[in-house]
């Protein structure tokens, strides 16, 4: 008897399987559809392939609710293709798709314009909610009472976080011209903490290969020497 | 006090001298079109033109990727073993994840964030309206920094890789 709508086995030997999840219309089924793999070139014949497809929210569902009925999904699974804003982080987990080192930190620039008198942790993040975050820092070194650290700074390319490239961020950013300037400058990690940037260095560190999903080409990373900032949670008064 | 548009366009050398040579010579209008909208851009910029500057150098990033990677059809089907067609009706996005994804090893001081078509896309009202106050101009002031660099390169890569259709001695 076919659970959610797939058959225990539901590709023969010598077929293809793939599984197609998408967002959209709400469904609690896995519909399996075999196709001919060369239906483009005309063959009707095999080799086949069978097409799984439900919806992401579905899919997430059963990994949390029967994990075991998914399992098959799981054993020497390519990952083909994904845009990761619209997997669930257990679909992400489940298929070991990385796209960003432990440790992550994810951040929006808070500019001397941005940040002034009256700003709250809420309405800092309010004013970047929906927004994709600029830039991620890891950290490299932290005090023991947390109020300062270094990190290497990262951005998102082809939806992975690498680290950035010094001569890119010096070049193109806003923020790094901004402290060349003399001008205050800060981070907005997505958990409310606020940094104060006080120093970039670019160095040689072979080493922070073991902190980032792709080590730079040449071992050298941007490191940003970076201060806590405390603002009120709530308005005063 | 933040850095004026003219203060970044004065500093911009490849803005103000573009050189296009990474687009193949067949492809002369796009050639055309990216040199008027490069001289557009610099004008307005130079003039504090925020919104026209983000429009002009989203539509100007836009076009450069395009026309780069019309031009390297050939090279990407060698790097990915297979066959590339060029789809003219793509978005930034996709253009910027090819480019990317085939080209981004070749130009490791080149930094183009996926956040890049973020700045583009606040050409779209309800996007700056949900955006903080001066995101405009930041995104103008990214946004001809990073067209400066990839010019740059785009004009140094052209010198010295042979271009599809075009012979090189």
């Amino acid at each position: 008897m076919p659970r959610y709508g797939l058959p225990e086995e539901s590709a023969g030997p010598g077929e293809h399987k793939l599984l197609m999840l998408f967002t959209g219309p709400e469904t609690d089924r896995i519909e399996p559809l075999r196709q001919p793999l060369l239906w483009k070139a005309g063959v009707e014949g095999p080799p086949f392939i069978v097409i799984n497809w439900t919806s992401v929210k579905f899919f997430s569902q059963l990994l949390r609710s029967d994990p075991n009925f998914v399992q098959h999904f799981f054993p020497d699974a390519e990952v083909i293709y994904f845009q990761k804003r619209w997997l669930s982080q257990e679909i992400l987990d489940a298929f070991r798709i990385v796209t960003e080192p432990s440790h992550l930190i994810k951040v929006w620039c808070v500019y001397h314009d941005q940040y002034g008198k009256g700003q709250t942790v809420q309405s800092l993040l309010a004013s970047r909610a929906g927004r994709r975050p600029e830039v991620g820092i890891v950290k490299t070194w932290e005090s023991p009472g947390f109020e300062t650290c270094r990190a290497i700074f990262h951005v998102e390319v082809g939806q992975e976080w690498r680290p950035a490239s010094p001569e890119g961020i010096m070049h193109s950013s806003g923020f790094y011209s901004d402290w060349l300037s003399g001008r205050p400058c800060y981070l907005l990690a997505e958990g409310g903490a606020l940094y104060y940037l006080e120093k970039f260095e670019v160095i040689y560190a072979p080493d922070y290969e073991r902190l980032v999903l792709e080590r730079r080409p040449d071992d050298r990373y941007l490191e940003v020497y970076l201060r806590a900032v405390h603002p009120p949670e709530q308005p005063a008064g | 006090m933040t850095d004026t548009l003219r203060s970044i366009c004065e500093q911009c050398t490849h803005l103000n001298n573009p050189r296009v040579d990474f687009i193949p010579a067949q492809l002369a209008r796009h050639r055309e079109i990216i040199l008027r909208d490069l001289r557009e851009l610099v004008a307005v910029a130079s003039d504090e033109h925020e919104k026209a500057s983000v429009m002009l150098a989203g539509a100007v990033l836009e076009a450069i990727f395009f026309s780069f990677l019309q031009g390297q059809e050939t090279r990407i089907g060698e790097r990915r073993g297979k066959r590339f067609t060029f789809d003219p009706l793509q978005s930034l996005q996709n253009y910027l994840e090819i480019f990317n994804k085939w080209f981004g090893r070749d130009f490791p001081s080149l930094e183009l964030p996926d956040v890049l078509v973020d700045y583009r896309d606040l050409v779209h009202f309800n996007r700056e309206l949900s955006a903080p106050p001066g995101e405009c101009r930041r995104a103008a002031q990214t946004l001809l920094r990073t067209l400066d660099a990839l010019l740059g390169e785009l004009a140094a890569y052209g010198r010295g890789a042979p271009l599809q259709g075009e012979k090189h001695e």
